[in-house]
């Protein structure tokens, strides 16, 4: 049993009210559907009618958690998620798997009708949504265990990918937190990319360049409070993450510069408008700008 | 269930909830010919079926009625007030800055289980609350009013595929059959028939009554409360768009009406007289 797996059900002994829903999309659940019986409910190849659903036991009381891919998820159930959980604020969670350059089962071999490059951007606009990006289970589990305090919807950017080999501050909800302290330059970002930022910052440590790594996960809401311990601090700051450039991370900052009268010297690392050319991960990286030597090269010369 | 049923009390009843509708065909109007579509249904279901202490009350395990035609919610608030879940005063305050009552069903209304509006949203909502209620072991049913151009939309056939895969025979759906869509006649546009053998194909049992005719109505919803089989219901009620007022039956240009006092008067007259005639 996984991790994700284990958890869920520890989840659902304590609280018969969670409702584990998934639109056939077994590849973290694989292991619970008999062990939970009632609690788990397989709607088949509907988004959109895993979303009403969920919004139907969500109002009479249940905590649905929702699962599918973040592509058919966040696209072509919408609407549901707009109308049927944001509008009303239903305390209810969709977990997004194969997302950005997820590397999970070599999500990046699929090509562009399953690349979820613009879900944060999408996501964000729902009201009431809370955003999170979680880097590894680690982090996901964490987030599981905040859920019953919803008082709205939640979307999960499931990275599921294994365990980094990272110390992170203790997980606070809504925080974002600094995972290696340093001068120059901070890097920000969250998720799949997180894993090669941290590739990046080890060479970065090796030619004895001094820098901050960031672990953007929350968002939305936006976590000021730590953007302007960022903006303070660092002169130059890079955003890197694997969305289109356009409603995620790189336009919170945006946003958040502009609103604060911030001049700081900001450099965005994006899939910028583009689908990726779909391979195996390192293939896939490697053609983005996010291949880690790339991203080196742009800080060290920066 | 329905033994102290009495015909002409409730025809007193559902001519008042017409009337009721008036008051909202005014000042920006509403979609009368749709509220007229299943108001006779309505009606029925919340004079004869429906505990309305319990609905007042949000007891656990109230029978609970989902509009997904949202267009049609002048007959729902018409029906709310006639029973007391809402008071009657409010629909003055119909699209005023004063209230919430507006085209569509408002959740902060009391009576309104969920908004609706979007098409082919609320049958999905119906099912998550029907799994609800078996979760919860309450035998209560989850009533769904569709409109027939609502079988457009594709997220309807998905859930009418999962309601019969979890056999959720707490699920009553009501096809309100007028045989119209916003502009145009069903059968021209996107022909629906045979419905019945639609629903039948997807593993439902299939009811049928004229949903202008109270004793057919009752018959069903009878049939249904024995539960026989364990499978979702769908009710194919046969009506007719703005029924009761000759003018606006089945005209394509009564979908909507916006009128004046002195028309107002008009139509509280001809229900008046249609009533006379049962």
């Amino acid at each position: 049993m996984e991790p994700y797996e284990s958890k869920l059900l520890s989840m659902i002994k304590k609280n018969k009210k969670i409702v584990v829903i998934t639109a056939e999309n077994r590849v973290s659940l694989r292991n619970i559907p008999e062990k939970i019986n009632q609690n788990f409910i397989d709607v088949g190849i509907s988004e959109q009618n895993l979303i009403g659903i969920g919004a139907g036991l969500a109002k009479l009381g249940f905590l649905p958690i929702m699962h599918g891919m973040s592509a058919f998820l966040t696209m072509r159930a919408f609407e549901f998620i707009r109308t049927d959980l944001g509008y009303p604020s239903l305390p209810s969670v969709v977990v997004g798997t194969f997302n950005g350059l997820s590397a999970t089962a070599n999500g990046t071999a699929n090509g562009p009708t399953h690349q979820a490059i613009e879900d944060i951007a999408l996501m964000r606009l729902v009201p009431n949504m809370t955003v999170v990006a979680p880097s590894d289970v680690s982090e996901t589990l964490e987030i599981l265990d905040n859920i019953s305090k919803l008082n709205g919807p939640l979307y999960i950017r499931d990275s599921n990918s294994g365990l980094m080999d990272i110390q992170r501050e203790p997980f606070v909800w809504g925080k974002n937190e600094c995972i290696v302290k340093g001068d120059n330059l901070a890097i920000l970002s969250y998720g799949t990319i997180l894993d090669v930022c941290l590739k990046v910052s080890k060479k970065l440590s090796q030619e004895s360049f001094s820098h901050a790594v960031y672990n953007m996960r929350f968002l939305k809401p936006v976590d000021k409070e730590i953007l302007h311990e960022i903006f303070d601090k660092f002169e130059k700051i890079f955003v890197i993450e694997d969305h289109i450039n356009m409603g995620a991370l790189g336009s919170i900052i945006k946003e958040f510069a502009w609103e604060n009268h911030k001049d700081n010297k900001i450099t965005f690392i994006n899939l910028r408008e583009n689908f990726f050319r779909p391979g195996n991960f390192i293939d896939a990286l490697q053609n983005t700008e996010l291949a880690s030597g790339k991203i080196f090269g742009k800080i060290i010369n920066s | 269930m329905n033994n102290n049923f009495n015909e002409i009390n409730f025809n007193n009843f559902l001519l008042a909830c017409k009337k009721n509708v008036l008051k909202m065909a005014k000042n920006g109007g509403c979609f009368i010919g749709s509220a007229y579509s299943c108001i006779d249904i309505l009606a029925y279901l919340y004079s004869n079926i429906f505990d309305i202490e319990k609905i007042k009350n949000m007891e656990k395990d109230r029978d609970i009625l989902i509009l997904s035609k949202g267009h049609a919610v002048a007959a729902l608030y018409a029906v709310l007030a006639q029973v007391g879940i809402i008071s009657k005063d409010r629909l003055k305050n119909y699209l005023t800055v004063k209230d919430d009552l507006y085209w569509h069903p408002n959740p902060n209304i009391p009576g309104i289980e969920f908004h609706s509006g979007s098409m082919g949203h609320g049958l999905a909502i119906g099912i998550g609350m029907a799994f609800a209620s078996k979760l919860n072991k309450i035998s209560n049913r989850i009533f769904v009013v569709v409109g027939d151009g609502e079988l457009n939309e594709g997220s309807i056939w998905e859930s009418v595929l999962i309601a019969n895969a979890y056999n959720l025979d707490n699920l009553i759906v009501i096809i309100d059959r007028n045989f119209r869509q916003a502009n145009l006649k069903t059968e021209e546009l996107i022909p629906l028939e045979s419905v019945q053998e639609k629903f039948s194909a997807f593993g439902w049992e299939t009811l049928f009554c004229d949903g202008h005719n109270v004793n057919e109505i009752r018959q069903i919803f009878e049939q249904i409360s024995k539960n026989v089989l364990d499978k979702p219901k769908v009710v194919i009620a046969n009506t007719k768009r703005g029924n009761g007022i000759p003018l606006m039956e089945d005209n394509p240009k009564y979908w909507f009406g916006d009128f004046n006092e002195k028309e107002l008067e008009e139509f509280n007259t001809i229900l008046d007289k249609e009533k006379r005639k049962k």
